[in-house]
């Protein structure tokens, strides 16, 4: 038992040692890509249900994307109920986000890296019709609000906040995650089975990668070898492990 | 003010803090019921004005011992001890034990603390601060990895007060200090006490501020002064570098505006004075005022800040203290789609309207020794970054957007104590309330025709009502967009829910049907977008449309659409596709529709009517035995509706059309008694081809379809494949009748002549022939017919001239055909030529004439009667004259004088000698009047039984004159 204290003290130490205070991010991408490794699972959902259980708050998610880790289409995120000060909600059915998540902890209990700010609301970016007459056939776009990560961005006293009212596709939060890898295409996580050949865009450093760079262009890409199973291939960020990369004409009917 | 005022809001004031529920903007909750049995509304605050809290026994980690880091959390806490509040936050000793992963864990159920760590022991330990030396309990609470340094400037400390109790007092809270995210650097040790101190104020109940905001925003540069009263509890630290409270000109001393909270919340007044503490209202004054719409309703969620006159000086140009409106109002009443909120938090606040738009600042400094100073009030927008973990005061959702522009209302000379009202209405706010006719629950109105409409949800609890009726086997989407005062979609006003019941469902349920589970899940902003699945027999639905918080406001407009396929046809097309007509509501243009999937060629759009082209069998990847899903996608909204299995393509032939009948010759501006008909046939030549779309086409002379009253008509077969329509020309000519099968292109054509009709007005009435000067009434007839038969009701205009009088001036005409009215003169003059004139079909006419002789012109003969000779015993016939004109038209009216003598009987006169005369027996003289036929009639004046000769003279006119001569013998 001593020894075991020890060796606690030991890595106590050593932990300590190693704290020292980040400097805050700079850029967006650097933000999500901040947020994102330190996250054990990335993907884009929907809030299904919540369900207090005891100390616990069980959330579900329809997972419509994984963009890092393991999910299957369903994810149960569970909180402790502490977070749920007074019952105020900190997610709604209905709710689009994309999540960067803990590991679980002991027992299975997690949150959001950073809390909040780990969760990124998908929302609409365009005002809608008005009318029986409007001929608009836009497709309208929902993308990731990073307002919460812009004002993590380093600036001093009084300097004007960069990068709100800006968003992030999922596409684009993909390629900030694993720009060598960087899917364009939703690489959907149901009926894995047959599915296309996920596709990819070049290589980007997200350092340069800003929101005002137009998303990468839908008619040249560059695909991979198909993954052997549905884990995210980028997961794991050896890049010894990253397949490489040819180039070919985009068929008509990927856009779906 | 005037000194009414002040005396009303004194009162007013007064009467909030008799009731100990009411506090300035600032708290970080409110009661509510029914979690709360205190008054709704009131500040939620710790239980107990000493709370004391419990550090970790062990180290903070290797290099921050147990006694530096208790310094250090003795620091932080002290920053709450101030003489303005009564609360007096101190150590009351350490925990049981070191707090780990050890004895803290989820055990499945639970999560399971050391008991003097359990909000259960709160009597004793009020504030537990865990010391989580490796970081273990944060990942044991949040996930593995959640107390990595890198996560330090938000997992640096965790809070979380678990402990309420519903008098409405917080009972208990943890604070857990994550140990590996301090060094050996004595910044992140600072840096831990900054999280901390901001830490203890939220669970003490303080809630963020919003305040010189532009220090965080950087909207402008801001002053020394703004970054001096930059609230400690500002919501989100601005990131200058490492270590936050760097970023932050004297990080650990309380601004006025979190003095001004905490005075609100734990005040120092003369009952709980004690040594070292002075009243929170010495030396200041309160200051509280409404925020209102231009209809009276308060305006909540507006941001109120405060900057002051000091006597003698110019404005400050920062902002001294903040509130928000409507912080006390009830958060969230509930709405008839989701039912009434459960939580505590949610649950916050009364639902006395006359809080919505009140904003109260408890403790304002009266600053300088003058003892008075003047205010400026300023209305701002919460800012959108402030919601969730950094909302202010109880507005967690997005906070709603202010209505109108934000204004600055200036109050003078207020003094130390006073209790200052100053309402701050934003200018050009939305100014009305009224919702129109939206329904009830229980008496749902029909949706816009087209499937568009605008509606307002105002006032507060107020829903919209609409309902619908939707056939079986259709899909449709409901969308209701929030907007904002431009009309452009906005998610900082109304959050609206849609719900869908049965319209037999009873009231007072939650939707039964279906329900959007939250406001905005629209793929554009502001849109809440409601899919509904097809049933299976035809339903009548009632909808409701609310706010999400049960709110109602005159800025929360809403544009609404129901996008629903009603019908298609044909439902039958060839394999070679053709024209498909889709009628709904809810279409615009940009709407895509699909046939199996495959897009149709879309050729026009309303809102009610799409018309579109189906792709081939073939390109729609469907067989001649099967029904293909129509679908109206929204390509923007994602909205849809699919009418389920509605299009077949039959046969390998378009659909084939012939001609039914048609009329050989008709008459303009009749209607057709032989109808155009035809009949369309699928592609097997015997099969009615029913609900299909026909064109039909009149060209040539002008013409109309009496189905459309055009010359142009789209109709649709009936259930035998039948199509007509009677058809009336405007035109004589020749007129070419088409009807083409739109779905295929097929057609038949039929020729037709249009011919005016033969019409007929004819006088009855012969010319009349009257006296010059005659008084006379006649009746005057004509006779109409078309095509040889007479017109029964025809209306005939009737005119005359030279002064005639007419009875009417329209007659209709009998079922002989004939009108008749009666004609009179008082008399014209001779040689007057007049006439009665009636008209039929407004051209064409009859006259009848009317001639006015001239005395000179009368002649008077005798045509009965003359010539007699009888026996003195016998008795005369009547004798009859007729007055005509020169040329023998029997004059009506003409007077004639008549002189009668009776003379003896002479004999035979001597052969010579003188004749004697004989004597004269009788005389008379009379006028007589010509009748009609221009006759008079005299009896010859006779005496009985005596031999005489009658002498007759008879004179008319100027020159009109006849004698004659009677005899009656012995």
């Amino acid at each position: 038992m001593r020894q075991l204290r020890h060796v606690i003290a030991l890595i106590t130490l050593l932990l300590a040692a190693t704290a020292t205070a980040q400097a805050p991010d700079t850029t967006l991408p650097a933000a999500i890509l901040n947020l994102a490794s330190r996250a054990a699972v990335v993907f884009a959902g929907e809030v299904t249900a919540i369900r207090p259980t005891g100390d616990v708050v069980a959330i579900d998610f329809r997972v419509d994307q994984v963009l890092k880790g393991a999910a299957t289409a369903t994810f149960t995120l569970r909180e402790w109920a502490g977070l749920w000060t007074g019952g105020q909600p900190r997610y709604a059915p209905g709710e689009r986000a994309i999540l960067f998540l803990n590991a679980p902890g002991k027992n299975g209990i997690s949150s959001p890296v950073d809390g909040m700010d780990g969760v990124l609301p998908l929302t609409p970016t365009i005002a809608g019709p008005t009318g029986p007459s409007d001929n608009m056939t836009t497709a309208a776009p929902i993308a990731a609000n990073v307002d919460r990560l812009a004002v993590r961005l380093q600036r001093q006293q009084g300097e004007p906040i960069r990068g709100l009212d800006t968003s992030f596709s999922i596409a684009q939060i993909a390629a900030v995650i694993h720009p060598a890898f960087a899917p364009i295409i939703p690489t959907p996580v149901r009926n894995p089975i047959g599915r296309p050949l996920p596709i990819f865009a070049p290589q980007q450093n997200p350092q340069t990668l800003s929101p005002s760079i137009p998303a990468p262009q839908q008619n040249t890409v560059i695909l991979v070898a198909p993954p052997t199973d549905l884990v995210d291939p980028l997961a794991d960020d050896d890049p010894a492990e990253i397949p490489k990369t040819t180039t070919r004409q985009r068929p008509a009917d990927a856009s779906r | 003010m005037p000194l009414d005022s002040l005396r009303r809001a004194g009162c007013f004031l007064l009467l909030l803090l008799a009731a100990a529920t009411a506090h300035a903007g600032g708290p970080r909750w409110f009661t509510g019921q029914p979690f709360y049995t205190a008054n709704p509304g009131s500040a939620v605050t710790f239980f107990t004005l000493t709370p004391r809290y419990f550090t970790d026994p062990g180290n903070l980690n290797a290099n921050v011992t147990h006694a530096q880091a208790d310094a250090m959390v003795a620091a932080a806490a002290a920053v709450w001890n101030v003489p303005t509040s009564a609360l007096t936050l101190t150590q009351g000793g350490t925990l049981a034990e070191h707090v780990t992963s050890d004895n803290t864990y989820f055990n499945g159920t639970t999560v399971v603390f050391p008991d003097d760590v359990k909000a259960v022991n709160y009597r004793a330990i009020p504030i537990a601060v865990i010391y989580d030396t490796d970081g273990s309990v944060i990942d044991t609470l949040l996930g593995s990895g959640a107390s990595t340094p890198s996560g330090c400037r938000q997992n640096g400390v965790v809070e979380s007060v678990d402990g309420f109790d519903p008098a409405g007092t917080i009972d208990h809270a943890l604070l857990i200090l994550n140990g590996r995210c301090v060094g050996s650097s004595p910044d992140q040790l600072t840096q831990m006490q900054y999280q901390l101190m901001r830490a203890f104020g939220r669970i003490l109940g303080v809630g963020w501020s919003q305040l010189n905001d532009n220090v965080f925003t950087g909207a402008s540069v801001p002053t020394a002064a703004e970054i001096a009263h930059w609230p400690v509890m500002h919501p989100i630290d601005v990131l200058c570098g490492p270590y936050s409270w760097k970023c932050m000109a004297q990080p650990f001393t309380l601004r006025t505006d979190d003095l001004s909270t905490l005075a609100n919340m734990y005040p120092v007044t003369a009952a709980n004075l004690t040594s070292g503490k002075t009243l929170s209202s010495s030396n200041a004054l309160a200051l509280f005022g409404q925020i209102t719409f231009p209809t009276g309703q308060g305006m909540d969620a507006v941001n109120v800040v405060l900057r002051l006159q000091v006597s003698f000086t110019n404005p400050d140009a920062f902002e001294m203290i903040s509130a928000v409106s409507g912080a006390m109002h009830q958060q969230n009443a509930g709405n008839p789609v989701s039912g009434k909120p459960v939580s505590a938090t949610a649950r916050s606040g009364t639902p006395n309207g006359t809080q919505e738009g009140l904003y109260v600042m408890q403790s304002v400094p009266i600053i300088g020794p003058s003892g008075w100073e003047s205010l400026y009030v300023t209305t701002e927008p919460i800012n959108p970054l402030y919601s969730g973990d950094y909302a202010i005061a109880p507005y967690i959702g997005s906070p709603t957007g202010i209505s109108g522009t934000p204004t600055t209302i200036y109050d003078g000379l207020e003094h130390n104590g006073a209790v200052a009202r100053v309402d701050a209405p934003p200018q050009n706010a939305a100014s009305t309330c009224n919702t129109g006719r939206d329904g009830y629950e229980t008496a749902p109105v029909p949706i816009d025709p087209t499937g568009w409409w605008t509606g307002l949800l105002c006032a507060d609890a107020h829903a919209s009502w609409p309902t619908v009726n939707v056939k079986p086997n259709r899909t449709w989407t409901l969308e209701a967009t929030a907007v904002d005062e431009a009309g452009i979609g906005s998610s900082a006003k109304a959050h609206l829910l849609l719900g869908v019941w049965k319209s037999s469902d009873p009231s007072g349920t939650l939707p039964t049907v279906g329900a959007t589970p939250s406001p905005l899940n629209g793929r554009v902003i502001g849109m809440t977008q409601l899919s509904m699945a097809a049933t299976t027999t035809a339903q009548s639905f009632r909808i409701a449309i609310a706010d999400q918080r049960g709110h109602g406001r005159p800025d929360f407009v809403y544009k609404a659409r129901l996008l629903y396929a009603d019908t298609l046809a044909p439902t039958q097309l060839g394999v070679g596709g053709g024209r498909i007509t889709l009628t709904g509501t809810g279409f615009r243009n940009g709407n895509v529709v699909t046939i199996n999937g495959v897009p149709a060629a879309i050729i026009s759009t309303t809102a009610t009517q799409i018309v579109a082209t189906a792709p081939t069998m073939l390109a729609a990847n469907m067989t001649a035995t099967g029904s293909a899903d129509v679908t109206v996608n929204d390509p923007t909204t994602g909205g849809s509706t699919t009418i389920q299995a509605a299009l077949s393509y039959g046969g390998t032939g378009i659909d084939a059309i012939s001609l039914v009948s048609a009329p050989n010759q008709i008459e303009t501006g009749l209607a057709s008694s032989t109808p155009f008909a035809v009949h369309v046939f699928l592609s097997d030549g015997t099969t009615p081809a029913t609900g299909t779309p026909v064109r039909f086409t009149a060209s040539g002379a002008a013409a109309t379809f009496a189905a459309c009253n055009a010359s142009t008509c789209t109709l649709t077969t009936d259930a035998n494949g039948l199509i007509q329509s009677a058809l009336t020309a405007t035109a004589p000519g020749t007129l070419t009748l088409t009807a083409t099968e739109l779905s295929g292109g097929a057609s038949v054509q039929a020729t037709v002549t249009a011919v005016d009709p033969v019409r007929l007005i004819t006088a009855l009435s012969a010319p009349l022939y009257l006296a010059a000067a005659a008084p006379a009434t006649w009746p005057v007839s004509v006779h109409v017919s078309q095509d040889a038969a007479s017109v029964a009701g025809l209306p005939i205009i009737w005119t005359a001239t030279n002064g005639l009088n007419l009875s009417l001036t329209t007659t209709l005409t009998d079922p002989t055909g004939t009108a008749t009215l009666t004609a009179s003169t008082t008399g014209l003059v001779g040689g007057t030529h007049a006439t009665v004139t009636g008209c039929a079909w407004i051209t064409l006419c009859a006259t009848s004439h009317i001639f006015s002789i001239d005395p000179a012109q009368w002649v008077i003969t005798a045509i009965g009667g003359t010539g007699q000779s009888i026996t003195a015993s016998s008795t005369l016939a009547p004798i009859t004259l007729q007055v005509t004109d020169l040329t023998g038209h029997p004059l009506q009216g003409a007077p004639v004088s008549i002189y009668q003598t009776v003379d003896a009987l002479q004999g035979v006169c001597p052969t010579a000698g003188r004749c004697p005369a004989a004597p004269v027996l009788a005389s008379s003289k009379q006028t007589l009047t010509t009748d009609p036929t221009g006759r008079v009639t005299i009896t010859p004046l006779e005496l009985p039984g005596i031999p005489s000769v009658i002498n007759i003279a008879a004179v008319t006119g100027t020159q009109g004159f006849l004698s004659l001569g009677l005899t009656k013998t012995p």
